[in-house]
Order: C-alpha cells, then sequence, then structure tokens
C-alpha cells in the first residue's frame, strides 16, 4: 500500500515521535533511572490523567490561559493601534523611533520581577507582561507591513479621492493582514513563555508555578505532565490563529507557516 | 528629502529622549515618588557608577555572558549541523522536520526548573536553555535555506560532475548563508533570555540573579542599571551579528540595501 503526500506528512511524523517515545522508556526501564530523576513516559501519561481527573491541575491551567488570553489581546490589540498611527503620521514614528528601539532591545523578560514590584503578585503581573512581550514583535510586523503597500496602489485610490481612512482599511490594512496573521501565530508562543516566567517569579498560581513547585518537590512527574500539557495549549492555540489566518486572509497562498520561526522577539 | 524634512529626522528622536529624560526627572521629584517605587535618572546613573565603574556587576556580566556564549555556540552549532544534515537528506527530514516544527509552538522555556534538577544550579542549566532556545531558529533557517539553491546552479555543477560535498559547500551553503544568517540574528537577540530565566529559578550568579535578588531587596536603581547593561548586551550582540552576516554573505550586500531602503 502506498500512503499519499498528505498521509505521510502525517504518518511519518508519528512514526518518529513514537520512536522517541519508546527510547525514552526503554532508557529509563534498562538504567533503573529513578521517577524522581527522568519518569517514564507511562508514569507521565499516568500523573498527566491523575492531576486532570482529580481537579489537581486545572486551576493553575485555567489561571495561566486566562493570563495569557488578556496579555495577548491586550498586547497584539495595542500593538496594531500604535503601529497605525505611527505609519499614518510619520513625524511620530521619527520621534519615538529611538525609544522605541531601546525599548525592543531589552529582553522582556528580564523585567518579570520589576513588573511584580510596581503591579503585585495577581493576574495583572502575568497579564503585563504577556502583553509587553507580544507588543514587539507584532508592532515591528504590523508596520513593515503597513508600509510595504504598493505605492501605485495607494496612487489610484487616491486619484478616485478616496479618504485616509478609506485607503487604511481598504489597502494598507489587507496589504499588511498576512505578516500580521504570520506574528499573531508567533506571539501565541511568546505569550505562553511571558506568563509561564511570570508565574516562575511570583510563585502562587498557574502552571508555570507548578511546574517549579513539584521539580522542587521531586515530583519529576507533575512536572513533566504539566510541560505537556502547556504543550497541547501552544499548540492548540497556535493552530487557531493559523486557522483564522486562512480564513480572513484567504487570498494570500499557503507558503506562510514555514517563515513564521522566523520573527524577532520576546 | 527636504532640508525641513532633514531637520525633522535630526531633531525629533533627540527632542523625544530628552522630554523622556526630563518628564521622568520631573515625575520623580514633583511627586517625591521613592526609590523604592520608581528610580530618578540621577540614582541610576549613581547605580551604573557602581555597578560598571566600581565594579559590582563585573562577576554577573561575565557569568551570563560565558553561559549565553557558550550555549549559543552550542545551539547554532547543532541547528546548522542538523538542518544540514536533514536537507542532504530528504526522506530523514520527512521524518524529523514536522517534529521539530511543532516542538516550536511549545513553550520550552517552562522546562527550566526540571532542568535545574537535572542540571544543578551552576552554569550548566543556563547553558543547556542557551542552547535549547538558539537551536531552532538556526535549524529552521538552515534547513528552508538550503532548498532555495537556484536548480539551474545546481544542475550546471552536476554537468561537470561535482560531487555532493563539493555542491554542498560551494553552492548550498553559500546560496543558503543569507537566510542562514537571518537565523542566527534571533537566535543571538533571544539567546540572553534563555540564560536569565535559568538565572531567575536558581542560581548563585548572573545577570538574572541579580535582577532578582535585587527587587527583594526593592533596591530599583541597581535592577534598572542590571536591565539596562543586559538591554545593551543584547543590542550590542545582534549588532555584532549584523556586522558578521554583511562581511560574510558580502555579495548579498546590495541586495539588503535595496531592502532597508525599500522599508
Amino acid at each position: 500500500m502506498t500512503l499519499t503526500s498528505a498521509q505521510r506528512s502525517l504518518a511519518y511524523p508519528l512514526v518518529t515521535v513514537a520512536a522517541l517515545l519508546a527510547l525514552w522508556s526503554w532508557v529509563v526501564h534498562a538504567w533503573g533511572i529513578s521517577a524522581h530523576l527522568l519518569p517514564s513516559p507511562e508514569l507521565v501519561v499516568a500523573r498527566l490523567w491523575e492531576g486532570l481527573s482529580t481537579g489537581e491541575m486545572w486551576p493553575h491551567i485555567g489561571a495561566t490561559v486566562v493570563a495569557t488570553l488578556g496579555g495577548y489581546a491586550l498586547g497584539c490589540g495595542s500593538a496594531i493601534v500604535v503601529a497605525a498611527v505611527l505609519a499614518e503620521w510619520q513625524p511620530l514614528e521619527r520621534a519615538l523611533y529611538p525609544l522605541l528601539l531601546a525599548l525592543q532591545a531589552m529582553p522582556k523578560v528580564s523585567i518579570a520581577p520589576l513588573v511584580l514590584i510596581w503591579v503585585g503578585f495577581d493576574i495583572q503581573s502575568q497579564v503585563i507582561l504577556v502583553a509587553l512581550i507580544c507588543f514587539f514583535p507584532i508592532f515591528a510586523i504590523a508596520l513593515i507591513g503597513l508600509r510595504s503597500v504598493d505605492p501605485n496602489l495607494v496612487d489610484l485610490y487616491r486619484a478616485f479621492s478616496a479618504g485616509r481612512l478609506h485607503v487604511f482599511l481598504n489597502v494598507k490594512l489587507p496589504a499588511a493582514a498576512d505578516s500580521i496573521f504570520a506574528g499573531l501565530q508567533v506571539a501565541v508562543v511568546f505569550a505562553l513563555i511571558g506568563c509561564v516566567v511570570m508565574e516562575f517569579i511570583t510563585g502562587r498560581k498557574g502552571a508555570g508555578f507548578l511546574i517549579e513547585n513539584s521539580a522542587n518537590l521531586l515530583d519529576t512527574p507533575l512536572a513533566i505532565a504539566t510541560m505537556v500539557a502547556l504543550g497541547v495549549l501552544g499548540v492548540i492555540g497556535t493552530q487557531i490563529v493559523h486557522f483564522v489566518h486562512r480564513r480572513v486572509v484567504f487570498w494570500e497562498a499557503a507558503a506562510q507557516s514555514l517563515h513564521v520561526s522566523e520573527v524577532k522577539g520576546l | 528629502m527636504s532640508a525641513g524634512e532633514r531637520l525633522q529626522v535630526l531633531l525629533l528622536p533627540i527632542l523625544s529622549v530628552a522630554a523622556t529624560f526630563a518628564l521622568w526627572h520631573l515625575l520623580v521629584r514633583g511627586l517625591a515618588i521613592e526609590p523604592s517605587v520608581l528610580p530618578a535618572p540621577a540614582d541610576v546613573l549613581d547605580a551604573f557608577k557602581l555597578g560598571l565603574i566600581e565594579g559590582r556587576l563585573y562577576p554577573h556580566i561575565w557569568f551570563t555572558l560565558r553561559a549565553t556564549l557558550i550555549g549559543l555556540a552550542i545551539g547554532c552549532g547543532a541547528g546548522i549541523l542538523l538542518g544540514t544534515l536533514l536537507a542532504e537528506f530528504r526522506t530523514a527530514n520527512q521524518f524529523i522536520f514536522p517534529v521539530l516544527v511543532g516542538l516550536q509552538s511549545v513553550p520550552l522555556v517552562a522546562i527550566a526548573p526540571i532542568l535545574i534538577v537535572w542540571l544543578g544550579i551552576g552554569i550548566a542549566s543556563k547553558i543547556y536553555m542557551v542552547a535549547q532556545i538558539c537551536f531552532f531558529p538556526t535549524f529552521v533557517s538552515t534547513a528552508v535555506g538550503l532548498t532555495l539553491t537556484k536548480p539551474e546552479l545546481l544542475d550546471l555543477y552536476r554537468t561537470f560532475s561535482a560531487n555532493r560535498w563539493h555542491v554542498l559547500f560551494h553552492v548550498k551553503l553559500p546560496s543558503a548563508a543569507n537566510h542562514i544568517f537571518g537565523g542566527l540574528q534571533i537566535a543571538v537577540v533571544q539567546s540572553f533570555i534563555g540564560c536569565v530565566v535559568a538565572e531567575f529559578i536558581a542560581s548563585k550568579e548572573g545577570l538574572g540573579y541579580t535582577i532578582k535578588l535585587l527587587s527583594g531587596q526593592l533596591d530599583l536603581s541597581m535592577m534598572f542599571a542590571a536591565i539596562i547593561t543586559l538591554s545593551i548586551m543584547g543590542a550590542g550582540a545582534g549588532l555584532l551579528t549584523d556586522l558578521m552576516h554583511r562581511r560574510v554573505v558580502f555579495w548579498e550586500g546590495a541586495a539588503r540595501s535595496r531592502k532597508t531602503a525599500a522599508s
């Protein structure tokens, strides 16, 4: 039986994953590695099931999802608005450029303890850090996208005396939409990273807290199970953005997804 | 560009930076804000003097720099090597590439506390974190870059019966170099993040450790100094990579400058 290329692109990676899991399991059992150090994949799955079915993990996962979504919406939304304003009004862009450059150079996760001092332990600290982390990559992509519009098209619209808002909504925004969505897809992972790092620092609640706490208690199965849950969240989030991307920006070819890894950020 | 516009390009950034510092100073002094909430620019300058001239930050800068550079070398080296291997062996590529791309949707930084269990609180866990973060962008850019070789060029070399190594080193890698450097640039920018996160979790040294420790003491001036130092290190490393990019891939210079002019 020969597989079609679509079937192969699904089956081959699954074979790799299965082989890696088998190797992991074999190494743990053959060498008798302690579950505190490296639990077998079966044990991780069992711990994941236990954590989910007893409800032990849900409050933490819920906290992470809510904070990540809030920060993501705030960061990405404001980035697109600011990029639109700066793209439309060049003097402001020139004035703010050095400040934005300086802020962009700063590794955003490094200010996590500062955010904690300023806004406190609760969910707002996670939301702020996630928003900061999402802001810059989306801002940069949106600004470049909005400027990369075909000038002839803008001239054409102007010649038919289209207003500024009309040109923005009908020419510039559609031109930038594809790259903005590519950025939004990467930002999902950035957002999760920001949220988890903040939870490492605050140490109260959330998937990051759960990983750190269980690693400290040498409950390594739970730490790895939480990593797996975070991974699933990341994949689901990325896929949702990808799906919306294809629906909204239906006119661009599907070549984008490969290159999303090439977005600067954090 | 008209004369007025040129003046704008020159003056506006200077004005806005000056205004920011003035506003910052006036805000702190005018509202008498405690230095443990927001230090004045002068306080931060004092902290800089203490940290960089009297050298209180030196051991931490050295630790972070060492961990980042070693991790960067390992991660980028592994990324380029595996990317090249997978681009050369198409069948293996179909098995491995989708898995590695899928892993990019996973927030792998969250592994930091488990790494401390495995590798301890010393420099090894920091090096691993940096290497892991640097691996992915370099790997993807290499694997994708190597597929971008012009097919006519490959045919030409094959016609003259060039062997696989020759084609790889003389045709494929030079064609991919621009793309690979794009990945390296991202790896360099993100590398410091991996180190800082690992230092946040558990460490005895490093700028991330210092930032977290100072936050407990509410010494915000020194925290600002450490964060700004870290930013300068990141920006400096990024600029160095860009410089290297232009030097090594000198033949793409014209194309690059055209692109920047357009943007």
